[in-house]
């Protein structure tokens, strides 16, 4: 896997965020941690990318490199017309209002010696807003599907996760961002929960018009709110493709892999054929060439050789793989389509 | 798929009783007696803690307020007969010493030293070093590596030497005993302040308030700072505790306050040598001292598993 | 794993040259001239000279540094300013051992006293027992040292008769409690297993009252008997009560650190498992549970030993024992700087030492550490 390579990109300017060849690296003892080599995506206005691959493959270090939180070893974040990883100090701290984030776990989110509105209303203070910031606060809490009333008063430790993340949201809504980075926002909420989660982000998106970094390990959960969906193994990206394209026709035979792993609550559905060999290999001396070759059913020599590029297979499907499944569609995965 | 389309939030989870995991034969009656009966205990033991807290520090405030027996200038008390034996129903309810001294003044005067010369320098030790300590585990790098040298060297040296080097060069007078323990106090709460910056680090909403776009002194002084100060105060009681057993220590070897100025510790060593034939000369500011501190130890034990998750066993 | 000991070794290298810092330039922090704080009033001016060349007052700090540090390496601690003039080191050869002693008898004690009282506790979480050997430890910790020191000697020497009947009578009810205890156990299960600890118990109990009856010693109320002197058992004698007075907060120390780390071991799976295979109480406690909780009572100990040795000032003082601690508060007391520096780079170092010593010890008890999983 383990594309290099741009050619998935979008040469329009219609782009709110454009990420080309991101390295992130962290030194540790004995080596280093290559948790991102080379990766690059972009998104348009109002669109949301999923980025999806199992825990370790370095999407949340993507998400936060996005934020310069902490800034990637090399490569380009630009949002709108500012490249981020030229800033720094307050020149980075003046365009953070316009990228914001919300992580996996509320409850750690918050300060839990505050309370709900000064956690709200507190990129508010920072940035001096002059209107009326109750008035704003109330209005954004009531837009999360909060009683502005009854929650205003109180602190973290006293809701739920659903509720916890709810005001996460509206933390990062009230700063008016252009893009949201989600980074696994539903991975700790029950499964009823994380619907509401989601369908609440659709939602603001569309009023808000909002671009959406979407980030989870669950393909099912992106498919749903994902219009474009990057998969990503070890530090690099392998497919990129439409939502529904990439579940219709995934190419690669990691995402096929993925796909045939998710659960389909059908007894008779047949369980995936395709088992993934062996551990993640280790980000500290990843493999040469293609990644995903020590545990791909259909590596060659080349795999080993020659690392692949992201080339187009279809209209805004691109995959990076020296093999990729051709064929149209693949039962596994339209079956798995077909439950959602 | 996965995603059922359910309305209502997941209502929070219900806290679930473990029941104590040693002793397969214990009924269940017998355990909740026993932990009433221990909570009851322990609640009581606290409070007892509390009110005689609450009695020393209040004695000692209005001890200029309080009808005592004259306890510091020996010329005063020229007439009083001295090494009186200690009845509660009289003009010196715990007695005299040598000189004519009320004992019960003496500890009530002691009681202002040791107070003042603990809190003071646990509040500064409070300051200096949970600053130092929260300023370590927020920057790292440099400033961390500066502080924990700094930190290593001050404990390098054994308390009570470090102490004795400290007043051999300084005049012994409250201020500089203060000081003094105030430096002995500040390492400890430095490794506090950065232990507890770190995990705190380590919390999602430090990272959220940085794309919020707080400044540094913000996360500082907002997010941090409040989330540490709970541990470091709840550590001050037990810190208080060994500070005024290190002043009466230091006041027992004659390296703290002078007589006749009272401090338990200078009345202990005043009285040592007629120990067999007066122990109430010893065992009366002995029996204070010891109350105080264990009521902080009490305390403290307390402050600490309710409000800091580290101090919990 | 040998690039971190060769980085704490030199972050040790680091401290003790600070140390040796501190200890030195402490003469330059004494307000006025140390001079004339070693001679009084009405000194010649050729006095004053003399003692400020003794002390290198007129020579530049570093080189005053350079060469006390050099005699030092070289075992010369130069000499005391007081009479009788003596060399430092002898000074220091004739102290240390009594300190060495008093410590060593002190953790012995401690350690002896505090594992079965540990072990007691922690299996009888939330009784009434460990309710008590809580609030006793909470209590001993609270006792300042020389408090303790006087109480023993109030005690043990004013009122002997006293500490006689009620020691020989705690021993006279743990006896009777015990032979009760096995009683019943005989009666109920009718094998000799079932009564022996407990029989066993009872005669130790009773082996003790009748000790104490019989043979209490007569303990000094101060000084100290060198084994040169006066034997091992007079030496013994008059170590005995300044040694106790420490073990007793070093012991309940010890006691709470190690019940809770007992505490946190017992609720793990493979004592669990331990205990469904059907070993004995006594068996998952000393095997299975034991071993895994000592590794934080040997970094106290470490660290309390190290302390010890500037710590028994005290207790020193009070039992006239002529160690490292008493040496310091007379010289401190008589403005002897030579033997000050000395004494402070001395107890300083040995503390350093032992708390590096614990810190690598660490990585060799705990098979996890030793892994290279930190």
């Amino acid at each position: 896997m383990a594309g290099t390579g741009t050619a998935h990109l979008h040469p329009d300017d219609d782009v709110v965020l454009r990420v080309e060849d991101l390295v992130v690296e962290f030194p540790v003892r004995g080596g280093t941690v290559q948790a991102v080599s080379g990766i690059s995506f972009d998104v348009r206005r109002g669109e949301t990318l999923g980025l999806v691959g199992e825990s370790g493959c370095g999407k949340s270090t993507t998400g936060r490199a996005i934020l310069q939180l902490p800034a990637p070893t090399s490569g380009s974040v630009r949002l709108g017309g500012d490249e981020l990883t030229e800033l720094s100090g307050e020149a980075l701290r003046a365009v953070r209002p316009r990228l914001q984030m919300i992580l996996q776990d509320p409850i750690s989110s918050m300060n839990p010696r505050r309370t709900v509105h000064q956690i709200v209303s507190e990129g508010l203070d920072i940035w001096g807003y002059d209107g009326d910031r109750a008035a704003l606060v109330a209005e954004t809490l009531e837009a999360v599907g909060l009683d502005p009333d009854q929650v205003h008063g109180r602190r973290a430790h006293q809701f739920s996760g659903g509720q916890s993340q709810r005001i996460c949201i509206a933390r990062a809504l009230v700063m008016r961002p252009e893009v949201l980075v989600c980074d696994e926002p539903v991975a700790s909420l029950d499964v009823s929960v994380q619907a509401q989660i989601i369908n609440l982000l659709e939602d603001l998106k569309q009023q808000h018009d909002l671009s959406l970094v979407f980030i989870a390990h669950d393909l099912a959960v992106v498919k749903s709110i994902s219009d474009r969906i990057a998969v990503m193994y070890l530090g690099k990206l392998c497919e990129v493709a439409p939502s529904d394209e990439m579940f219709a026709r995934p190419a690669h035979p990691y995402t096929r892999v993925l796909l045939e792993s998710v659960p389909v609550p059908d007894p008779a559905h047949p369980v995936g054929r395709t088992e993934l060999a062996g551990e993640l290999p280790s980000p500290l001396d990843p493999p040469s060439g293609c990644r995903f070759r020590t545990r791909c059913p259909r590596a060659t020599e080349v795999c080993a050789a020659e690392e692949p590029v992201l080339t187009g297979v279809g209209a805004g499907h691109f995959v990076a793989c020296h093999h990729p499944h051709t064929v149209a569609a693949t039962e596994p995965a339209e079956l798995a389509v077909a439950e959602c | 798929m996965a995603i059922p389309d359910v309305t209502q939030e997941s209502r929070p989870e219900v806290p679930v009783l473990i029941e104590g995991v040693d002793g397969p034969a214990a009924a269940p009656r017998s355990m909740r007696v026993r932990k009433w009966l221990s909570t009851t205990v322990s609640r009581l033991g606290l409070g007892l803690a509390f009110g005689w807290i609450l009695l020393v520090v209040g004695s000692a405030v209005f001890a200029d307020l309080l009808p005592l027996a004259e306890a510091r200038d020996t010329s005063a008390a020229i007439d009083t007969p001295s090494l009186e034996r200690p009845d509660l129903f009289s003009a010196h309810p715990f007695g005299t010493d040598r000189q004519g001294l009320d004992i019960l003044g003496g500890v009530i005067y002691g009681a202002r030293v040791s107070l003042t010369v603990g809190i003071g320098a646990v509040l500064t030790g409070l300051v200096v070093g949970g600053l130092l300590g929260v300023l370590a585990g927020f920057y790292r790098g440099r400033v961390e590596a500066v502080v924990n040298f700094a930190t290593d060297a001050l404990i390098a040296f054994p308390p009570l030497i470090l102490l004795l080097a400290l007043v051999t060069v300084m005049e012994p007078s409250v201020r500089n005993v203060t000081l003094g323990l105030a430096v002995l106090g500040i390492p400890t709460y430095i490794r506090i302040a950065r232990a507890n910056t770190l995990v705190i680090m380590q919390r999602e909403f430090v990272l959220e308030a940085r794309v919020i776009g707080a400044r540094n002194a913000r996360i500082l002084f907002r997010e941090i700072v409040p989330n540490v100060l709970s541990s470091l105060v709840s550590y001050g009681f037990v810190v208080i505790a060994v500070l005024i057993v290190a002043e009466a220590s230091l006041s027992y070897l004659g390296l703290s306050v002078q007589r006749p100025n009272p401090t338990w510790g200078n009345m202990i060593a005043a009285g040592q040598s007629s120990l067999e034939r007066h122990p109430h000369l010893v065992l009366v500011p002995g029996l204070v001292l010891f109350l105080t501190v264990f009521a902080l130890n009490r305390i403290g034990e307390a402050a600490r598993s309710a409000w800091d998750p580290r101090g919990r066993s | 794993m040998l690039k971190a000991l060769s980085l704490k070794l030199l972050r040790l290298a680091a401290i003790l040259l600070l140390v040796s810092l501190g200890a030195f330039f402490l003469l330059d922090l004494v307000p006025g001239d140390p001079a004339a704080a070693v001679l009084g009033e009405g000194a010649t001016p050729e006095q004053f000279a003399e003692v400020r060349a003794e002390l290198g007052l007129d020579r530049p700090a570093m080189e005053r540094y350079a060469d006390w540090m050099g005699g030092i390496l070289t075992g010369d601690f130069g000499r005391s300013m007081q009479p009788p003039v003596q060399e430092v080191s002898d000074v220091i050869a004739a102290r240390l051992p009594v300190t060495l002693e008093i410590a060593l008898l002190a953790m012995v004690m401690a350690v002896g006293v505090a594992v079965p009282l540990a072990l007691w506790s922690a299996q009888r979480v939330g009784r009434i027992d460990d309710g008590i050997i809580g609030l006793g430890t909470s209590a001993a910790v609270s006792v300042p040292s020389f408090l303790a020191a006087l109480l023993l000697i109030y005690a043990v020497i004013f009122n002997t008769s006293m500490v006689i009947a009620v020691l020989s009578g705690i021993f006279g009810v743990v006896a009777g409690a015990c032979l009760c205890r096995a009683a019943w156990g005989l009666s109920r299960e009718r094998t000799v297993a079932a009564g022996l600890p407990w029989l066993l118990s009872a005669a130790a109990a009773g082996l003790g009252a009748a000790l104490v009856l019989t043979g209490f010693p007569d303990f000094p109320r101060q000084g100290f008997v060198r084994i040169e002197d006066g034997g091992l058992s007079e030496n013994l004698r008059s170590v005995f009560l300044p040694a106790l007075t420490l073990a007793i907060v070093e012991c309940a120390v010890f006691t709470r650190i190690l019940r809770n780390d007992l505490i946190n071991t017992l609720g793990e799976d493979f004592v669990l498992f331990a205990r469904a295979k059907g070993m004995p109480t006594w068996w998952v406690l000393l095997r299975h549970a034991l071993r895994p909780s000592s590794l934080s009572l040997v970094t106290v100990a470490g660290v309390a030993f190290g302390r010890l040795i500037g710590g028994t000032v005290i207790v020193e003082v009070i039992f006239r024992v002529p160690g490292m601690g008493s040496m310091l508060i007379e010289s401190i007391q008589s403005k002897d700087y030579p033997i000050v520096q000395a004494g402070i780079l001395l107890i300083a170092g040995v503390y350093v030492l032992m708390n590096a010593l614990v810190d690598i010890s660490y990585t060799v008890i705990d098979p996890r550490l030793r892994h290279g999983h930190s």
